[in-house]
């Protein structure tokens, strides 16, 4: 059966717009090349399958980061779907290792490690993706005023966990003085 | 060193970089071998077909609606036995169930699901007035529909979609969490809400945005609206709320309102007048019949 034309066209635009987008969301959340090609396969399986509840516009991209979000929970909840498709991404994407990070952010980085998940992705969907309270809303499927309620805890957090850090250099740095 | 830029410096891969990594080829051929695949769900349409079948399967699927006559607390005494929470009945190709009573325990939900095989996680949040009876998330549930009432409320996300309902295949044997939003109690905060300015909201129609404070707290006033929490940048970057209105100028002008608890709103405000915002078409179209 061939889909009519009208889905065909709807869904290449959407995947002409948001096939980096969602790629570089989930290489920043896994160095695993797989899982990356396998969780990208079938979060546009699902935007494919359910083509009318993909919110038009910029809208897509958020609900799209909604649910790799989901899939790639289930990925590491060990449920693993291995799909038929993208074997050719999935080869291109296995080949490479992940890239270093910039040492000078040594403080930052175990800081942001130290938050639970859920901030740790608020965090990041503001600086790492750079959207909004709605659309953040539209990715973890809650309010946008629970979205400001959470961010702005998650920031405090991760001023206390950075402040924790440069608290124990300094006193380390003290100790061999 | 801003908090944000030290973060957006710990991505490991911008997406121009993760573009790179794919060629047109592979990027193609994923998207040809997506659009080769039904759209409807293989598994979905096996029961269809079965559903003329006696007792193997009524039902197709299970949808969990939402039946509560809207508004009004419900009072229990907790000395009578408790009815049941939640109903199960077939309509069509459907299991139909039916949230009879939205102050529930989760437990008692979780329990009544598992009589019917399901591991189902239904949870009942305070939810703002136009989106009580709404599915305010989900949790898992790959595989699960949700059953839209398109326009008849706004969701948070800014989308018109308005999911009354899921519609969970036969047969579903993993577990799922499923959150409904219920009515508030009196000064009980909400846990989801949508724009303050929708249809069914208390400040539908009451558009204090670009307004200055003072103006605002006016307004709000004659509405008998109390402001729960200012929302402000107290430094680049960095937004805190505090209760208390003597830390606002009341120079500053209103940027948007939130849905707080009954009665109450969060003001997002700010020293300068907002620009005239990007989501103008999304305002329009929930203002539309205000004057």
């Amino acid at each position: 059966m061939r889909p009519p034309d009208e889905r065909r066209r709807r869904f290449e635009e959407i995947y002409a717009a948001c096939h980096d987008p969602v790629l570089g969301y989930l290489l920043r959340r896994t160095s695993n090349g797989d899982d990356a090609a396998d969780v990208l396969a079938e979060t546009f399986l699902t935007a494919w399958r359910r083509l009318d509840d993909v919110p038009v516009g910029d809208e897509a991209r958020p609900w799209l980061y909604g649910v790799a979000r989901r899939v790639l929970a289930n990925h590491h909840r060990g449920e693993r779907r291995r799909t038929a498709l993208g074997e050719r991404l999935r080869a291109e994407l296995a080949a490479v290792a992940p890239p270093a990070r910039d040492g000078d952010l040594a403080v930052f980085t175990t800081a942001f490690r130290e938050l639970p998940e859920p901030e740790r992705e608020l965090l990041s969907l503001v600086a790492w993706e750079g959207l909004d309270h709605g659309q953040i809303a539209t990715v973890l499927g809650c309010s946008r005023n629970a979205v400001r309620v959470r961010l702005h805890r998650a920031r405090r957090r991760f001023a206390a966990a950075l402040e924790r850090q440069e608290t124990e250099l300094t006193t380390l740095r003290g100790d061999r003085a | 060193m801003n908090h944000d830029d030290a973060i957006r410096r710990l991505a490991t891969i911008t997406d121009e970089d993760a573009a790179r990594r794919v060629s047109g080829a592979a990027r193609a051929a994923l998207a040809e071998q997506i659009m080769a695949t039904p759209p409807v769900r293989t598994a979905r349409r096996r029961w269809a077909l079965r559903a003329g079948a006696p007792l193997v399967a009524v039902a197709a699927g299970v949808a969990v609606v939402w039946a509560i006559a809207s508004g009004g607390v419900v009072h229990r005494s907790p000395a009578r036995v408790e009815p049941a929470a939640l109903t199960f009945s077939t309509s069509g190709k459907y299991l139909v169930v039916k949230v009879k009573d939205p102050y529930a325990d989760p437990k008692r939900y979780a329990k009544e699901f598992a009589a019917h095989g399901m591991k189902i996680q239904l949870t009942m949040v305070p939810a703002s007035p136009s989106i009580v009876g709404t599915v305010v998330a989900m949790d898992g549930g790959e595989g699960i529909e949700t059953i839209t009432a398109k326009g008849r409320c706004w969701t948070g996300g800014g989308g018109y979609a308005c999911p009354v309902g899921v519609k969970i295949p036969l047969g579903y044997h993993r577990s799922a969490g499923i959150v409904f939003g219920r009515p508030a109690r009196p000064g009980e905060p909400y846990a989801s809400t949508t724009s303050a300015f929708a249809p069914g909201e208390e400040l539908h129609c009451v558009d204090i945005r670009g307004r200055t404070v003072a103006q605002a707290l006016a307004l709000l006033d004659r509405h008998k609206i109390t402001v729960a929490l200012f929302n402000y940048e107290s430094r680049p970057g960095w937004f805190d709320n505090t209760p208390d209105p003597r830390k606002i100028p009341t120079s500053w002008y209103v940027a948007n309102a939130d849905p707080y608890a009954p009665g109450q709103v969060m003001l997002a405000v700010q020293p300068n007048r907002p620009r005239p915002s990007e989501d103008d078409t999304y305002y329009r179209r929930m203002l539309k019949g205000c004057h």
